[in-house]
């Protein structure tokens, strides 16, 4: 029983998991020994793990916060200027971090892994003669644009998006995190000229608290003046450039781009709202035929567009990154709040008054959700926003499907 | 491709990359360094959360290694050892520095206290494997425990591990039986050696 013939064995044994059979009685003891030690290393390997995954967001910003310190105090280092420091860790794509969602576990943390709380305010832009659409006060929108300019408003960041409705104003601040296609980033990555979705609810305040801001490399259409639609003949195939949806969640408006280029603004109803947000995270860059109201002065209806529709998938540069969502199936409601279970486990997700709940499709109304067990059985969609101070998913909206709704996947990874 | 999706392999490209990434890193390359904290954070806090009984302390040693790495870059050649390597090393001492100030200030209470607070969501058993493993860990030497981070939590391949260490196959596969000989001592004089896993 030479040392060399132990670490063989050893190794064999380590990686098959059996002593070899060659091993003798004593050599055999003696490579149990050894995996009995490797295994109660190996049970500790979650807790490490969990501890990494953990730390690593925390970590990332301390050491982004260090290297930026470093370039100004290097002067004429313009390597490493904070400007070009900012724009590191948004190539910082390849990991995957969880943040700490102790309170919520595990599971919804998986589910929603890349939730973030981002606070977007709003100065005014809405108001702007610059802006489309005139959002109030408790609307959920989604929308899209380009980073026009960003300036530090002490522990916050201002940014201005540049979408194709018009300019708006953005604080991102000290709670916020972002994610691009596959996982978060920091805040750094936000920097001139990026594009970037993002969803949210504008408060009383003028403040629209995003859900999500998506960063990814795709073009974005256009800025031009939507023309207002009321009524029109024929469907008209198009592609989503923003939304918006009322605070009851039973109206609200499209801007999309048809194939000419062109971009239009119709009212939509919530059951529109219905079919996409429960379909799409992002609803943006989305190919729909958006078909002529019923009546005169109606809500336009929108069917979304498949493949199987004949319609060509958005190229590469369209394709938009997704935004925060959770789907699953509703298995208790109780005080607020819903239960559901995916493959990651169960999701607690709570509502408000705020939170729009859309179920006409399944015959349901927002109270039968919220005061009785209705919708135990349905697959619901939420998007919605991390509560820092109680960790909990806050829906904004929610979908629901049947039961026998197969979980869409969300947009392709690019 | 390591399972943090950085390059860490042998081969002569996996080599030329390290040493294109070591070059930028000593010219103070900002994304440079972005690199090396995605690539190899997990494994730096691995290894120190190994040698330290609260989650906390290794986040915060774990950041400290690339503050210290960067100011220090100017003193690394990758020619002599792996960027990796060059990081535990810093890591060791970062964590010796901090054992050492604790012993200054007092009993161990404080990391007593950490090991239970890392485990306390988990179960009971979970909170004593720990507690017992950190102990038996401390009889360990640095680079047994490192050996022991990096096959068994980061699940490193021997190569792998012999890459990051700056070692030989062999060497790492003597190193990683003598680990677990040392800590199966440990535990056997330990009360979870004495009755058995849980």
């Amino acid at each position: 029983m030479t040392e060399d013939r132990l670490d063989h064995l050893l190794d064999e044994a380590l990686a098959t998991g059996d002593v070899p059979s060659d091993a003798s009685p004593t050599e055999r003891e003696e490579i149990e020994r050894l995996l009995q030690a490797s295994r109660t290393v190996r049970e500790a390997k979650a807790l490490v793990d969990a501890g990494a995954e953990a730390s690593m967001l925390v970590a990332k910003a301390r050491f982004e916060r260090f290297l930026t310190q470093e370039a100004r105090s290097s002067a004429g280092a313009t390597d490493a200027s904070p400007s070009r420091v900012a724009r590191v860790f948004g190539l910082l794509a390849g990991g995957r971090s969880i943040p700490k969602f102790a309170a919520i576990g595990g599971p919804v943390a998986a589910a929603v892994l890349l939730i973030a709380v981002v606070v977007i305010v709003l100065q005014g832009a809405f108001d702007d003669v610059d802006t489309a659409i005139a959002l109030e006060s408790g609307d959920y929108v989604q929308l899209q644009g380009k980073i026009a300019d960003i300036e530090e408003q002490g522990d916050d960041l201002l940014v201005r998006v540049e979408s194709p409705a018009g300019v708006y104003s953005a604080s991102v601040t000290q709670g916020t995190a972002l994610r691009n296609f596959d996982s978060e980033i920091l805040r750094s990555a936000l920097k001139r000229g990026i594009t970037v979705a993002l969803d949210g609810i504008v408060s009383d305040q003028g403040v629209l608290v995003a859900n999500t801001v998506a960063v990814g490399d795709f073009s974005v259409p256009d800025r031009q003046s939507p023309e207002p639609i009321t009524d029109a003949r024929d469907s008209i195939k198009a592609t989503i450039v923003m939304v918006r949806l009322s605070e009851d969640g039973s109206s609200g408006h499209v801007v999309f781009e048809n194939d000419a280029g062109r971009h239009f603004i119709v009212p939509v109803d919530g059951r529109a709202f219905e079919a996409l947000l429960h379909r799409f995270s992002n609803s943006l860059g989305e190919r729909i035929e958006v078909r002529p109201p019923s009546q005169e002065g109606g809500a336009f209806q929108i069917d979304v567009l498949k493949p199987s529709d004949g319609v060509e998938p958005l190229p590469l540069p369209r394709k938009l990154p997704p935004l925060i969502h959770v789907r699953g199936e509703v298995v208790r409601v109780a005080d607020g709040f819903l239960e559901l279970r995916n493959a990651d486990g169960t999701i607690v997700v709570r509502l408000t008054p705020s939170t729009r709940i859309l179920a006409k499709g399944v015959g349901l109304l927002p109270q039968d959700i919220v005061e009785k067990d209705a919708a135990v059985g349905f697959t619901v969609t939420v998007t919605g926003r991390i509560d820092p101070t109680s960790d909990q998913l806050i829906a904004s909206v929610v979908t629901v499907g049947s039961s026998m709704d197969a979980p869409q996947a969300d947009r392709p990874k690019r | 491709m390591s399972k943090n999706g950085g390059q860490r392999d042998g081969s002569p490209e996996g080599r030329r990359q390290q040493q294109e990434l070591a070059r930028r890193a000593k010219e103070r390359d900002a994304e440079a360094w972005g690199v090396l904290f995605e690539r190899h954070y997990r494994s730096v806090f691995s290894f120190a959360r190994f040698k330290l009984s609260g989650s906390d302390e290794a986040e915060d040693i774990a950041a400290q290694v690339f503050e210290v790495a960067y100011r220090s870059v100017d003193r690394f050649d990758y020619q002599g050892v792996p960027i990796e390597a060059w990081l535990f090393g810093i890591a060791r001492n970062l964590v010796r520095d901090h054992v050492r100030k604790l012993g200054r200030r007092g009993p161990s209470v404080e990391l007593e206290e950490g090991s239970v607070s890392v485990s306390a969501p988990d179960s009971t058993a979970n909170v004593d494997l720990q507690h017992d493993l950190s102990a038996a860990l401390k009889g360990l030497t640095d680079d047994q425990q490192l050996v022991l981070s990096l096959r068994f939590i980061e699940d490193r391949s021997v190569a792998d591990t012999a890459l990051s260490m700056d070692r030989s196959a062999d060497a790492v596969k003597n190193l990683q039986r003598r680990a677990l000989a040392a800590l199966q001592r440990q535990l056997a004089d330990s009360e979870y050696g004495r009755e058995g896993p849980r």
